[in-house]
């Protein structure tokens, strides 16, 4: 075999380049590098499309000559058109009655259209237009984007009304508190104006011709003191407590009270069904249901005058969240006045909807009615014509099994001993009267102006007083500490805590603490004898 | 090495072939969905009419035409760009070759400088063109060249001087169209320089190292096709049938040297050509025998069967004597058509010889010669054919 040279070897090689057999011998065809670049536009293509697939807004792309060319699938779900119901159309199928682009008032950086969908509905948008060129700044076509502002809208709404209706409570807060201030002021007055008309009342011989009038004094006086307790109330915006009553005496007291206040221009009917049903409620609360509704069945009538009506019927039927039958309380309140728009009645039970002037309705009224009724578990219905009138149903739930509590008790003998007692009260009338009844009753009374010369009176000989009855507000010292200060000395010794305005204080609390009992102030000698009573005979 | 170890390879455009057969060209052409149509030719084709007659067939088929018609004979590396400019202006989808051997090369130069972005002379050598051009039809109007199934692509770098050599199989053509029909423009010279040519690429292809029975069949096929009517085609130059046999022969010629790679007279005949800018087929007639001489011992049975064709009985004889009784027969051939040896009669000079070998030496063609050749063999065969 003879021996190869390079020189050989790189000839074979040129030699089989050459046939076609070469290492880098390449095919004939172009179609690979068609093919490359096929897959190449593929590719692209497949890259706009999805880069405008996923975009998130709605964009619509028109060709030079302004028709729609293709829009991505954000807009189609936006309008409801499919891309092939708006190819070759023009965008302006989707504006609502060609409308121009317009700043916003409330989004005044971006420019909006007003856009309308397939189905008719209209909607806000957000609007960008741009020209689509070519490297040579050729007019392609051009493109919107479209973005749906509905929801920012509401939502932007939405919260301007929650921060008005902050402010609204705020308000109500601080007049709550004012309120309250004054209340407990007024409620010490009026302990001492019900006191001593009491006072005076005991002392009169039987039969003097003053009686009459300070009965009055005592009559006016307590219902200054419900008003009184009502702003508490409303002050301290405490969970109320239920009671087993029926409805149609309250009725009937409301009714009484609104023919004292309503012009005669307005009449007022009733139709009350007797019945013995009775409901789980909170007195003040449905009084101020059935006010509410009264007031404003009043304004509907105020300018022409007209019929009131007011009636009570239990009913059966379907309950609204149970299918069973069950027996309510229907409690209705019309009028034939002006009536409510359709539009306007949908919106009744806003809070702060209101028709009426500024200053005149707070537009608090049915929203608390509604409240009220719906935490009774109860329904509020509405139905009006416009000029001819408006009526509100109200259902209450009927509580079955329980019988209806005895009739208040008659006048009661006042009951005395002739135990100690101490008395602890700031105000000096209040204290006094307080003084004067309880020695008429024949007790010993002892009187402390404030809680610190109380606790040392009572430290220098605890064993020396039977009872103990203090106010809670006081400067230095409250009721409360001091009568924890004493039953830290004596923890069987019955302490009477009397508060006309706390909202710290408790009644769980006060019980909690040891304290025997607790009465809201004013308190009436009359519902304070037998409590004394009580105490004193309980170990 | 494959072609050591019998593996061949054969590697042919689509053909049409016969008289009328231009009148296809629109047909295949639509068939590459072309729009546009760049024509390369020279200024003869558009001289003989039938450069019109082809526009008007594209046209009649609706398709544009956008003509380059300065391609010279043996194409210049500059005309191969310019006209590649001009393609890649006209916007274009394929190339048409319209003439001979020299349009058909400059538009496979187009047709490559316009896929790859680069020089036609970075091409030169086996094997360096990266990406196939835009589709190409060869329409010849010569019967020699072969260029219209060819991979060999002929440029004459002007800088240099020399005809460079690009063989790829990126500038095979996709169709080679041929009508005999259009060879009836040549005149006498023509018709027997491009027929030796013919010839020569036959035996060079048959003699070659890398030669397959694939390529046999046709190289022999047209060196009897050649031997037996280029002298009746060159006396009866209007003769259709005369001249549809050279064609078949020449594109037999081609199918063979296009796969199997010529020799030592073709690389010799590159390096004449791109000095002296002398007709291809008549360096190739030149050096043709003197070559045969230095092959014969390296191939003779191969040899010895062309010479068969050209009526030889050599049984019993000595192999110098078969070898002189081809080379005569050869040199009989070609002074019976009347073509005259002798370089110096071509104003070759004897101080060129040295350059002239030198440059034959770094041609491709010399790869597949059937005896490896030396510098000094190439010298002593310029000597030979003074």
């Amino acid at each position: 075999m003879t021996k190869r040279t390079d020189g050989e070897d790189q000839w074979d090689h040129l030699k089989d380049a050459i046939v076609g057999l070469g290492e880098r011998s390449i095919r004939k065809s172009y179609y690979p590098e068609l093919k490359a670049k096929i897959r190449d536009l593929d590719q692209q293509r497949s890259f706009f499309q999805s880069t405008l697939n996923s975009i998130p807004d709605g964009v619509v792309v028109m060709d030079a000559s302004g028709k729609i060319k293709q829009a991505n699938p954000a807009l189609c779900r936006m309008f409801g058109y499919s891309n092939e119901e708006l190819a070759g159309q023009s965008p302006e199928m989707l504006y609502e009655d060609h409308c121009e682009i317009f700043r916003h008032d409330d989004f005044p950086a971006i420019w909006c259209r007003r856009f309308v969908c397939k189905d008719g509905r209209a909607f806000l948008g957000e609007t960008m237009d741009s020209e689509i060129r070519d490297e040579q700044g050729a007019l392609l076509g051009s493109l919107e984007l479209i973005r749906n502002l509905s929801e920012r809208l509401s939502t932007l709404r939405q919260q301007r009304q929650l921060e008005e209706q902050l402010r609204q409570s705020q308000k109500m807060a601080a007049i709550g508190t004012l309120a309250g201030g004054i209340a407990h002021d007024f409620n010490n007055l009026l302990a001492a104006i019900l006191g001593y008309a009491e006072l005076a009342l005991l002392k009169l011989p039987p039969g003097a011709t003053l009686q009459r009038e300070l009965h009055q004094i005592l009559k006016a006086g307590g219902k200054a003191s419900e008003l009184v307790n009502q702003i508490l109330a409303f002050s301290r915006k405490e969970t109320t407590k239920r009671i087993l009553l029926q409805p149609g005496v309250l009725l009937k007291e409301t009714i009484k009270l609104l023919r004292g206040t309503i012009p005669t221009t307005i009449t007022i009917r009733e139709r009350i069904t007797a019945t013995d049903r009775m409901i789980l409620a909170n007195p003040t609360q449905l009084h101020q249901v059935i006010m509410n509704l009264c007031t404003n069945a009043f304004h509907a009538l105020e300018d022409q005058g007209g019929e009131m009506t007011l009636s009570l019927e239990p009913v059966k039927q379907k309950g609204w969240t149970h299918d069973a039958e069950r027996e309510w309380i229907k409690i209705s309140v019309a009028d034939n006045g002006c009536g409510i728009e359709a539009s306007v009645l949908e919106r009744v039970f806003e809070p702060y909807f209101t028709t009426k002037p500024s200053g005149k309705g707070t537009g608090m009224g049915l929203a608390v009615v509604h409240g009220i009724v719906e935490n009774h578990d109860g329904r509020i219905e509405v139905e009006s014509k416009p000029g001819q009138g408006t009526t509100f149903h109200v259902y209450f739930p009927v509580v079955t099994g329980v019988e209806a509590p005895q009739s208040r008790r008659g006048a009661q003998s006042l009951v005395g001993g002739n135990e100690s007692i101490l008395v602890v009260d700031d105000e000096q009338m209040v204290a006094d009267y307080l003084k004067g009844f309880l020695e008429q009753l024949g007790y010993r009374v002892t009187v402390c102006n404030d809680g610190n010369s109380a606790l040392s009176v009572f430290e220098q000989n605890p064993a020396g007083f039977d009872l103990v009855i203090t106010d809670q507000t006081m400067p230095g010292k409250t009721g409360y500490e001091v009568a924890r200060t004493m039953l830290a000395l004596r923890p069987e010794l019955p302490i009477i805590l009397c508060s006309g305005y706390s909202s710290a204080l408790s009644p769980e609390r006060v019980t909690k603490a040891g304290i025997r009992e607790f009465m809201m102030k004013p308190v009436s000698l009359h519902d304070l004898a037998p409590v004394i009573r009580a105490a004193l005979n309980t170990p | 090495m494959l072609t050591e170890l019998n593996i061949c390879k054969f590697l042919a455009p689509e053909i049409v072939f016969g008289d009328g057969a231009v009148e296809l060209l629109g047909r295949y052409a639509l068939n590459f969905d072309a729009k546009g149509v760049f024509v390369v030719t020279d200024s003869g084709m558009a001289a003989t009419g039938l450069l019109s007659r082809v526009v008007q067939i594209l046209e009649a088929s609706g398709m544009r035409a956008v003509v380059y018609d300065r391609v010279s004979p043996n194409p210049r590396d500059h005309e191969v760009m310019e006209a590649a400019d001009l393609f890649g202006r006209s916007n274009c989808d394929i190339i048409i070759a319209l003439g001979g051997g020299s349009p058909m090369d400059c538009a496979k130069g187009v047709s490559i400088v316009s896929a790859n972005d680069k020089h036609v002379l970075e091409f030169e050598g086996v094997d360096n063109v990266a990406i196939p051009g835009p589709p190409l039809i060869c329409v010849p109007t010569t019967a020699g060249s072969s260029a219209d199934v060819s991979q060999f692509a002929i440029i004459n770098n002007t800088q240099a001087q020399v005809k460079i050599a690009i063989i790829s199989k990126a500038v095979v053509p996709d169709l080679a169209l041929i009508d005999p029909g259009l060879t009836l423009t040549m005149d006498r010279h023509l018709t027997l320089c491009t027929g030796i040519d013919a010839l020569v690429h036959a035996v060079e292809a048959y003699v070659s190292s890398a030669s397959s029975p694939l390529t046999d069949l046709h190289a022999l096929e047209a060196v009897r096709l050649l031997h037996r009517y280029l002298p009746q085609a060159v006396e009866r130059l209007d003769d259709i049938h005369l001249r549809e046999k050279v064609m078949l022969a020449s594109l037999e010629a081609g199918l063979a040297f296009s796969n199997a790679s010529l020799g030592a007279v073709h690389a010799m005949a590159h390096s004449l050509g791109g000095l002296l800018d002398l007709p291809h087929g008549e360096c190739n007639a030149l050096l043709l025998d003197p070559v045969i001489a230095f092959n014969y011992s390296a191939a003779s049975e191969r040899y010895d069967r062309i010479g068969a064709i050209f009526g030889l009985q050599t049984a019993g004889l000595s192999e110098e004597a078969r070898r002189q009784a081809l080379l005569e027969a050869i040199r009989a051939f070609k002074e019976r058509l009347g073509l005259q040896s002798g370089l110096a009669s071509r104003g070759v000079r004897r101080e060129d010889i040295d350059l002239l070998a030198r440059k034959a030496l770094a041609d491709p063609c010399l790869v597949t010669n059937p005896r490896r050749v030396q510098l000094r063999d190439i010298e002593a065969i310029y000597e030979e054919a003074f």
